[in-house]
């Protein structure tokens, strides 16, 4: 048998490469991130000043900050309700295992492995108003012609729509996990009793999936709050700030105007919103709403 | 169980039309990659592709650096997926199975990196790889992700689900720790590695920010960030942009395609995403 100090020794030689390299390109960048936020570096020159929370207090009275926020909030907004309600559809239709079913939830999942930049110019292309299907689906039933993108008041809604489709998909398979471990004979008791197929998803099915609704409902918050590739490929912001969003703002103020330690700031706050986002998560389910 | 036919008419209506709906946006993709640059710009739109050019694939590959972009994302994501399972197995294994001081303290320390978004990274990433003079590289796109404490993570429940005997008797035989892991355990453990891999690669397949600004000159850009240069460039060639789309969307629809009969397992195991 091998020695206690020996295997003490294995077991530092077995994680060392997972330590080290999370603690330099995690923890110490992360650590660095917070103390930036508190100078007023520009990125460029040696030297800056600490100025403590001052970059916090502009944050919270910026116009831009504060509109990326809003824009934000109201991706997060449209995308998830939608999202959720597809994937409860989508899980309901292909939940009984045949041969079309399992097809159609490898269609249904199949946006979720396409990357966001491939997504976002496939939508631009459909959402064009000179040759755009989209348009072209309007004149045929009638309806004016629209520049979803350009104009401020359909562009956040056209970056949503892509991410619902991209995003549903992947809800459904979380959502499917979680209808496997639903007790058949509940289902059968309620048929007996003469519930209808609508009546047994709305108040068993769909019940019994809170723990599994909640994570999706969490998970895609947390997505929503880091969305950037959308914005950066399909309106940069724009038109009039309409769609700028939390991450697009950080990108600009520490890659494009310099405004590092501000930047950091916006990481730090964004990075405390989701930390407290996870951890109602896991008090939540790690408690009361698991029934399995 | 049996359905009424008026419901099962409903229900299999439903699917199709979703399933179409859903697919809808991928085939639009393909078909307008398949159009000559013409016809994609006239009104009304052309459903199906008057002439197939079949060959609109092919030279997207030789149009300007996007076959050295599709590349630069295949070593980079193939890089990091090897690499992510040769440090997350041992990692795993010893969460998993080791006794050591300190482990329970270690394993949280491990988890609570999901818990920092990338974008908090990003600026101190790019500072200090600048002063390592890594920017622009291959090492600045693929070192940093090599540790994955959500694979580490996922490989620790599967290995804690395989039966210790197993182990204990090669222990008995005389093979040590290194061995058993090897011969053992990994071989018992391929969906999980097959799922570790799969989110690992559409992570740094689909990866976008962080390859924008860790890269500089045309010929380190990642397919991804390229496809955006393309967009700017190529004016209202949409055949090309979406021949190029098409051509990302591949690999990743491949690897999932691979891995779909392991997902939900693993998945429901971990409760987790990639």
């Amino acid at each position: 048998m091998i020695g206690a100090r020996r295997r003490r020794w294995l077991a530092l030689v077995y994680l060392a490469p997972a330590i080290v390299l999370l603690a330099l390109f995690v923890f110490y960048p992360a650590a660095n991130a917070v103390w930036t936020s508190l100078t007023d570096w520009n990125g460029i020159s040696r030297g800056y000043d600490v100025v403590w929370l001052a970059n916090f207090l502009r944050l919270v009275t910026d116009p831009e900050v504060l509109g990326a926020v809003r824009g934000t909030l109201l991706y997060t907004v449209l995308t998830l309700p939608v999202s959720l309600v597809l994937a409860f559809v989508a899980a309901l239709l292909v939940e009984r295992r045949s041969g079309a079913s399992t097809t159609l939830r490898l269609a249904f999942a199949i946006p979720f492995v396409v990357s966001i930049p491939v997504v976002s110019v496939v939508w631009l292309w459909i959402f064009d108003p000179n040759f755009g299907l989209l348009n072209y689906l309007f004149e045929l039933v009638g309806l004016p012609e629209q520049d979803w993108l350009g104009s401020s008041s359909t562009a956040m809604v056209a970056v949503a729509i892509p991410s619902i489709w991209r995003q549903f998909g992947y809800f459904m398979l979380i959502l499917l996990a979680g209808m496997k471990g639903i007790d058949a004979s509940l289902h059968e008791a309620a048929r007996l009793d003469g519930a209808s197929y609508a009546q047994r998803a709305v108040r068993i099915t769909l019940p019994l999936l809170g723990p599994q609704l909640f994570f999706c409902l969490v998970l895609g918050v947390i997505d929503s709050f880091q969305v950037f590739a959308q914005v950066d490929l399909m309106t940069q912001g724009g038109p009039l700030e309409s769609t700028n969003v939390i991450v697009y703002e950080l990108y600009r103020q520490g890659f494009v105007y310099f405004h590092v330690g501000y930047a950091c700031a916006i990481a730090v706050v964004l990075m405390l919103v989701l930390a407290l986002l996870t951890w109602v998560q896991q008090r939540w389910l790690g408690s009361k709403v698991f029934y399995q | 169980m049996r359905r009424s036919p008026a419901r099962r008419i409903a229900v299999g209506t439903l699917q199709v039309l979703l399933a179409l709906l859903v697919l809808f946006p991928i085939a639009w993709m393909v078909l307008t990659a398949l159009k000559p640059p013409s016809e994609a710009v006239t009104w009304p739109p052309t459903i199906l592709p008057a002439q197939w050019r079949w060959d609109n694939l092919l030279n997207v590959l030789d149009a300007g650096p996007f076959g050295r972009w599709f590349l630069n994302s295949v070593i980079v994501s193939v890089a990091i997926v090897l690499g992510t399972l040769l440090v997350g197995v041992p990692a795993a294994y010893a969460f998993a199975r080791m006794r050591f001081p300190g482990r329970n303290v270690l394993f949280l320390v491990v988890l609570s990196s999901l818990m920092i978004p990338g974008e908090v990274l990003l600026v101190p990433l790019f500072v200090m790889l600048s002063g390592w003079g890594w920017v622009d590289s291959y090492q600045a796109l693929i070192v940093p992700f090599v540790a994955n404490a959500f694979v580490v993570f996922l490989l620790k429940q599967f290995f804690e689900s395989i039966p210790r005997e197993l182990e204990e008797a090669a222990a008995i035989d005389g093979a040590g720790s290194f061995r058993i892991l090897l011969s053992i355990v990994v071989p018992l453990s391929v969906p999980a590695l097959a799922v570790s891999a799969f989110f690992t690669f559409i992570g740094s397949w689909n990866a976008y920010l962080y390859p924008l600004i860790v890269t500089r000159s045309e010929s380190m850009r990642t397919v991804t960030v390229g496809l955006s240069l393309f967009k700017s460039e190529s004016g209202s060639d949409w055949p090309m942009l979406m021949a190029a789309a098409t051509i990302i969307a591949v690999p990743a629809v491949i690897a999932f395609l691979l891995v779909e009969r392991h997902l939900e397992g693993t998945m429901a195991m971990s409760g987790i995403r990639g």
